[in-house]
């Protein structure tokens, strides 16, 4: 784990999508890196055998253009790294062409599963990002996998904390917080801390999000990710779009303060939510970011200059 | 008893859902030979009682919406000037999920409309003609193959381009995809057809041609 401590501080970015270009270049200065997904430069093709995930020329030129100006990280989304009949290999084939293009900082996934292989052998996908259960055979499965993943680019790997919306799944032998934790004692991953994941289930499913939070193992915590959403029938949901809570704000505060290797925080909202939110609202969610990242960074720097003296 | 057989019985019961509440039927998911546990089964029993569940079955039926109106905007626009919204539900219901993406997900709508109101014509022909705009948009990004302008296409050449569809319209196109537009009523069929080419070859993808085949 000695690296965690070396990754490269980059500060307040936001999640790369066309819709948000013109921020790119008008509120530059609030934003100090981008986090890409590939999912979102490629297309499904049919190869005649399988459907394969390509790259698309126009969006890969522009993504490498705004690349070429920001840091890049890279953010999965259809890895499907815990489905039990095996990942999502044409995802992994796209990261690889996309790796050959753009050099990251680091690559991440959701701790979850999209896709499954019926036993008629049909490939269904469920459409939303579903979770594991918190058991030993789900570790079992997917930490050999994110070791894997650890190894493959020769920079780290992180695996994000999810919300969910289905109560009390069978056969649980550990809570939310202890699954993570034992993800990171059996691998080399870090943890992007989806804060406002992690308040969604707290709402969702009633636990102290901030006993939960004290709990985590923070010093692997390399990324941040905040965002905010609406709830419908009593249910927060995470779709991202609209500004950071207050309760999630706060939470980040607290993490700052207790987690020593944050190395970036990522404002995340949804394309189509740019009407809802739009430019001032970004940048205000930025700028507040920022503020908090700079007092991260002194505090950090004070830190060290105490145990040097 | 594994949790493959745990995740194929919950992803197949959020995909038959919509089937569920649309046909008011029962969840049949444990008469199926998953070899789930008692835990597993009751776990999967009680779901159907949580907002929990319910939420995340909304969720994916967004998202399927949502990439139908991205990638089949017209089709969606016939299907409600027709009065054919129910079609777009049963599509919903009854065709699972098996795709994130745009192209898969309105080729799987006209694989549907084809088998299931082969006689409504206008709508065959706008879904057609959508998914072979779309295959045509997105081969012209992959490949950069040069456009020409209709005046300097060859219809030999035409004909073996990849990526190249025909399209029966049973009405003048033009007329057509205005109404769609206008959301005036759509015109009546004609006897007369009209053939439309769609190629990432022309200039806007895509022009009428006579039955003999001269561009117009």
């Amino acid at each position: 784990m000695k690296y965690f401590s070396n990754i490269r501080k980059l500060g307040v970015g936001i999640n790369y999508q066309n819709a948000f270009i013109p921020i790119l270049e008008s509120h530059k200065y609030l934003i100090d890196f981008i986090e890409i997904s590939p999912d979102i430069l490629c297309e499904e093709r049919w190869n005649g055998k399988s459907r394969v995930l390509e790259l698309h020329p126009k969006r890969l030129e522009t993504a490498l253009h705004w690349g070429r100006k920001f840091p890049v990280v890279v953010h999965g989304l259809g890895l499907s790294i815990g489905t039990a009949s095996g990942w999502n290999q044409s995802y992994i084939d796209l990261l690889d062409s996309f790796h050959r293009a753009q050099k990251f900082h680091w690559h991440s996934e959701h701790l979850g599963f999209l896709q499954t292989k019926l036993n008629d052998g049909q490939l269904v996908n469920a459409g939303v990002q579903l979770p594991l259960p918190f058991t030993n055979e789900a570790l079992d499965i997917i930490c050999p996998r994110i070791n894997q993943l650890c190894a493959r680019y020769n920079t780290p790997f992180l695996l994000e904390n999810t919300t969910h919306y289905l109560p009390g799944m069978p056969n649980d032998n550990m809570d939310e917080i202890d699954f993570l934790n034992q993800i990171l004692q059996r691998t080399e991953c870090g943890l992007i801390l989806d804060l406002y994941n992690l308040y969604c289930n707290a709402l969702n499913f009633g636990f102290d999000v901030m006993e939960a939070l004290r709990r985590l193992e923070l010093s692997r915590v390399v990324e941040i990710h905040i965002a905010g959403g609406v709830s419908q029938e009593d249910i927060q949901m995470d779709i991202h779009s609209e500004i950071v809570p207050e309760p999630v704000w706060e939470m980040l505060e607290w993490t700052l303060d207790n987690a020593s290797n944050v190395s970036a925080i990522t404002y995340e909202l949804l394309e189509q939510a740019l009407n809802i939110v739009k430019e001032e609202g970004i940048a205000a969610q930025l700028n507040r970011a920022q503020q908090l990242w700079k007092n991260y960074i002194k505090s950090n720097q004070q830190e060290v200059l105490d145990v040097v003296a | 008893m594994s949790l493959h057989n745990l995740q194929n019985a919950l992803v197949e019961k959020i995909l038959t859902e919509p089937a569920r509440r649309k046909f008011s039927i029962q969840s049949a998911i444990n008469d199926k030979n998953y070899d789930l546990d008692d835990d597993e089964k009751a776990w999967l029993d009680m779901l159907d009682d949580t907002t929990g569940f319910k939420v995340t079955c909304d969720i994916q039926q967004w998202w399927r919406l949502a990439r139908l109106k991205i990638a089949t905007p017209l089709t969606l626009r016939m299907l409600n000037q027709l009065k054919l919204g129910n079609f777009l539900e049963e599509y919903q219901a009854c065709v699972p999920c098996t795709t994130l993406f745009f192209s898969a997900e309105a080729i799987a709508l006209k694989d549907f409309l084809l088998t299931r109101c082969a006689d409504e014509q206008h709508l065959i022909s706008i879904i057609e003609f959508e998914c072979a705009l779309k295959i045509a948009h997105e081969y012209q990004y992959f490949s950069s193959c040069e456009m020409q302008s209709t005046e300097k296409l060859n219809m030999d050449n035409l004909l073996t381009a990849p990526a190249t569809e025909f399209v029966v319209f049973y009405s003048n196109p033009v007329s057509l995809l205005g109404t769609l537009m206008t959301g005036e009523l759509v015109p009546e069929i004609e006897d007369n057809k009209y053939t439309v080419i769609i190629s990432p070859l022309i200039n806007g993808y895509w022009t009428i041609i006579n039955n003999d085949a001269a561009l117009q």
